[in-house]
């Protein structure tokens, strides 16, 4: 009880420690729980199946030279085929994300996410019926189960089985719109899953059998094994199986690889549409640590000077007979008093900061809420240790003083090493916020330059309706489209910018690398296509409407052949050592007919891909790109929508802005820089935290010196300075060992980026400008008021 | 009651050996008043530091109460030394975030006493010294003659054998000076023996005999 006392009048009345201890504190305990949330939100995903440890996906492994990689497909069937095979796996189904567009009548179009299931999909993840029955399907409908809350929110109160829901899909063509029928509800999938979904479609298996000559279509596809089976052991059997499965002259130049579906989340191999992102989260991490062992120094920092001030008192306790044990005990009590005060404080914010954080994350953190309880529990408990463990050493440390000297205040004297330690750990904080900040300013420039660089292609109000069905009208609608005033260019095309690298891709060898292999993407529209895009032509001649398939070819020479007059890019030409236009290449099926400047097709991430541009006169499927006249963005909407209408009465339009689509590319990289901003802050923020506390003892232990000087007639501009230069030394240190950590990790994280901006000096430079200008204000406020005391005042003794 | 035998302290100071302690041999039967004089220097408080163990010797031996007190585990040193000194102080070395009551009660938590006991040996000595209405107020409020008054009571809740008492009417007026004197010659004369470092020729009178040290001997 008298210990607690003595704590808590030992904690207020160092006022200002305990604020700078608490304030850092909370700060690194607030920023640890949120990270810890977001690991195990996604460490849990997909873990809650009852057979999780035995789900895997199947992917598709190529092995060619020069274009190896992997995807997250195999050809259809592949997994009920092994099923056949092999007595190890349980289930196998295909299951795959897409989007499904249900009329729900009186204008109200609905595009929700859907994953299409086999049927053994029920035998690999674990589902609740609450109303119908999935095994009865309807036939000649697409058969539908939607989850609960879908029903509660469109349905509310209706009898769902068997309803007939028309779909608005745009691709389909209206023969083929079946429409829909609800067969069942089921209760909501676990929502840390990259299954969530409020709509599944299912079907039988399909009719394709396994191609023994190593094609197909491609699928996702899931297995369930056994439990108990050796994974290793299987895949081998079964990449082993698949290649004599194949007839001899079948090109076997890929494997497969079983990904446990627990690691899917943030291993999603190809895109999709949920998935965390190791490098965010490793940032996360990495800055949480950071924060969390810079509040640390702060403390042990700080802890070192209040005892300092204190080391009479306690010495007293001692001639009073306080055993080392007591000291030592009242002196770790106010430690965990101060990490319980920060830890309380921090939970606080911790449940205030969650929403934002979900926004910000663009997820819910479902797992974390249902195990909040415990994680603060096992915070608590934590924090508690890591008090006693951080408090213990300079607790021993201060309990072992020696009497006689204590007395006279000579501790105040300190250590050669313990003054050398307190620097290394205040260069330490500097170096942190130097890398955090070198971090900032690398993301940053390289945001800009994507903004800067130019793409070659202009996509500057350029609206796209999504890829859809358009019956043979594609000639009347852009006509209609292009009477609209306001609109400039429409083109009909198979492909936009960033939907990938092309709509088709052929592989050919490559001549100047034996034995490796470059693939070819294709892309292309109508005639309109390349001035639409601004696609600068650099030789030979653009593609027109004569150009179109079907058309008579320009070469007589080539005339019957199955040879597509195209465009080819700059680079592509040089690296399949193009000398001639007006030459086929044979394996791309194509005859140059012109060159046309590089462009990115892709976002900055990814390298220029070979690229051939073709025309075609796309009657029944294709994307509309339309580029409208500046200032008139606003006003041709709703005309195009009404045109759009007036030809497809029943189907859901996707209006995007290309624009837009591209800097969704960038979306990760804008929130690290918002994550780098905010940890730059918290950095430099600690950092002026622990250099206030240092400053505050330099300033109580040289009271007298600041006196004496000022009596010998120094300014308060040069006792400032007789501070701040030490501080401007330790920056420098700390400029040197940061530098080089932080060139490692600004090209680490660059390494993302095939079109990317260098680390130069001035990011350096500049970083550690930031770092002087808050140290020196944070210095000088501390030494104006100390310089600005009567040294009367400062130099009466006692 | 104290017996001090061939006792040498030093600094090291740039190789040679400074003297501040030079062969002091001493011997303090229970029930004297010892002042210690001298110069600035001269080694008193040193002196009077190695007898309350604040500080160890380089050299020689030391018997507390027939106890060869330099060869004793610490621990069982602390305890003989904490059940029979008292010690008092120039600066009164109060603890400042204490108050008064807490002050004086301090040294017997340390002796493991139940809270009641505390509170009545703290009482009565509130009561002796006359310091009941302050028990409240925190070092700080307190003028130095009251501290010191404080100091010295803090000193006896252990009921010591042995005062030990450095300068401590040194930061204080000669009239509270006197009083404290008179507060010393009365607890000798109720059995506590003391031992005093003084300055003053005058407080040193009280004393019932005066050593004189000079560079570090007895004189």
């Amino acid at each position: 009880m008298n210990s607690i006392k003595l704590a808590y009048r030992n904690i207020v009345k160092n006022g200002s420690y305990t604020v700078i201890n608490v304030l850092g504190l909370t700060l690194a305990f607030t920023l640890c729980l949120l990270v810890f949330s977001v690991l195990s939100e996604e460490k849990s995903y997909d873990t809650s199946w009852s057979k999780a440890n035995r789900i895997y996906r199947i992917n598709t492994v190529e092995l060619d030279k020069g274009i190896e990689g992997e995807i997250n497909q195999v050809y259809a069937n592949l997994g009920l085929e092994l099923k056949n095979q092999f007595p190890e796996v349980e289930a196998a189904a295909a299951m795959f994300s897409r989007e499904i567009f249900l009329n729900l009548g009186t204008d109200q179009t609905v595009e929700v996410r859907s994953i299409f299931m086999q049927k053994d999909a029920f035998n690999i993840l674990d589902f609740k019926i609450i109303e119908g029955n999935p095994n009865i399907l309807v036939a000649g409908k697409t058969n539908i189960m939607i989850n609960r809350e879908f029903r509660d929110k469109y349905f509310k109160g209706e009898n769902v089985i068997g309803k007939l829901i028309k779909s608005s899909d745009p691709l389909l063509e209206e023969s083929e719109n079946v429409g829909y029928v609800i067969v069942a509800v089921f209760d909501e999938i676990p929502y840390n899953s990259t299954f969530r979904t409020p709509v599944i479609t299912f079907s039988e298996v399909l009719n394709n059998k396994l191609s023994k000559n190593g094609d197909g279509y491609y699928q996702e596809q899931y297995i369930a094994l056994k439990p108990n089976t050796d994974i290793a052991a299987f895949s081998q059997k079964a990449n082993k199986w698949y290649k004599d499965f194949l007839s001899d002259s079948a090109v076997k130049n890929f494997s497969f690889r079983f990904q446990p579906l627990k690691e899917i989340y943030m291993n999603p191999v190809s895109h999709s549409d949920i998935y965390g992102n190791e490098k965010t989260t490793f940032i996360f991490q990495i800055i949480a640590l950071l924060v969390l062992v810079i509040s640390f120094i702060n403390f042990i920092n700080l802890y070192a000077v209040r005892t300092i001030k204190r080391i009479k008192s306690l010495n007293l306790h001692k001639i009073l007979g306080a055993s080392r044990y007591s000291l030592i005990k009242s002196l770790l009590l106010e430690t965990i008093i101060i990490f319980l005060i920060a830890a309380l404080i921090s939970i606080f914010f911790y449940l205030l900061a969650l929403p934002p954080l979900e926004s910000f994350l663009n997820f819910k953190l479902y797992f974390t809420r249902e195990i909040v309880g415990s994680i603060l529990i096992y915070f608590i408990l934590t924090v508690l240790l890591s008090g006693l463990i951080i408090g213990f050493y300079p607790a021993w440390i201060v309990s072992n003083i020696k009497s006689s000297e204590a007395l006279k205040n000579k501790l105040s004297k300190v250590s050669n090493v313990e003054v050398w330690m307190k620097k290394s750990l205040i260069i330490f904080q500097f170096s942190v916020s130097l890398i955090v900040i070198v971090g900032l300013i690398t993301v940053k420039s390289q945001l800009n330059l994507i903004q800067n660089t130019p793409k070659g292609l202009n996509t500057e109000n350029l609206l796209n309706i999504k890829q859809l069905y358009l019956s043979n009208k594609s000639s009347t609608i852009k006509n209609e489209l292009l009477r609209i005033p306001g609109v400039e260019k429409v083109s009909i095309s198979a492909w936009r910018p960033n939907i990938g690298s092309g709509y088709l891709a052929r592989t050919v060898d490559d001549k100047k690398n034996v034995g490796e292999k470059i693939r070819v993407s294709f892309i292309g529209g109508d005639a309109d296509f390349t001035p639409l895009l601004d696609i600068k032509l650099i030789a030979g001649r653009n593609l027109t409407e004569k150009d179109y398939i079907g058309h008579p070819k320009p070469n007589p020479k080539f005339e019957g052949d199955e040879f597509l007059n195209a465009l080819i890019t700059e680079s592509t030409a040089k690296r399949l050592g193009l000398s001639d236009l007006g030459i086929p290449i044979q394996g791309l099926d194509i005859i140059p007919v012109g060159i046309v400047a590089d462009f990115h097709s892709e976002s900055f991430h990814k390298p220029l891909s070979p690229t051939v541009i073709l025309a075609k006169d796309f009657q029944e499927y294709g994307n509309i790109l339309i580029k409208i006249k500046d200032g008139q963005e606003n006003v041709v909407g709703k005309r195009i929508t009404q045109t759009m209408y007036k030809h497809f009465p029943d189907k859901y339009f996707n209006f995007e802005w290309v624009d837009d689509l591209i800097a969704n590319n960038y979306q990760k990289e804008l929130k690290q820089a918002q994550i780098f901003t905010l940890s730059a802050f918290l950095a430099l923020f600690i950092s002026a935290l622990g250099v206030t506390g240092l400053i505050l003892q330099s300033v109580e232990q040289r009271t007298k010196e600041i006196g004496i000087r000022k009596v010998l007639g120094a300014s308060i501009a040069s006792i400032s300075n007789l501070f701040g230069k030490e501080y401007v030394l330790m920056i420098i240190i700390a400029i040197v060992i940061a530098s080089p950590i932080a060139w490692i990790l600004a090209n680490k994280w660059l390494e993302d980026f095939a079109f990317k901006t260098e680390v130069k000096l001035w990011f350096f430079g500049s970083a550690g400008f930031i770092v002087l200008i808050v140290t020196l204000i944070t210095v000088n406020i501390q030494t104006i008021k100390a310089a600005l005391v009567n040294p009367v005042d400062s130099l009466r003794d006692e | 009651m104290i017996k001090l035998e061939h006792i040498f302290k030093w600094y090291n100071v740039g190789g040679t050996k400074s003297f501040i302690l030079k062969d002091i041999n001493l011997e303090i039967k229970e029930g004297d008043f010892v002042s210690i004089m001298g110069p600035s220097g001269s080694g008193k408080s040193t002196l009077l530091n190695v007898i309350g163990m604040l500080d160890e010797p380089d050299e020689g031996n030391y018997f507390f109460m027939d106890e060869d007190v330099l060869n004793m585990k610490a621990k069982k040193r602390s305890q003989l030394f904490q059940s029979h000194i008292g010690y008092v102080f120039q600066s009164y070395h109060l603890i400042d975030e204490l108050t008064v009551y807490e002050n004086i009660e301090t040294p017997l938590i340390y002796k493991n006493l139940s809270s009641s006991e505390r509170k009545s040996i703290v009482s009565d000595l509130l009561d002796r010294f006359n310091i009941v209405g302050k028990k409240d107020l925190f070092p700080a409020q307190l003028s130095g003659g009251q501290q010191q008054v404080v100091g010295i009571a803090r000193a006896l809740a252990g009921s010591p054998k042995l005062l030990l008492a450095d300068e401590p009417t040194g930061n204080l007026n000669s009239k509270q000076g006197e009083e404290i004197m008179e507060l010393f010659k009365q607890l000798n004369e109720d059995g506590v023996t003391i031992i005093q470092v003084t300055h003053s020729e005058k407080n040193a009178e009280y004393g019932k005999s005066i050593l004189n040290m000079l560079d570090g001997q007895i004189k």
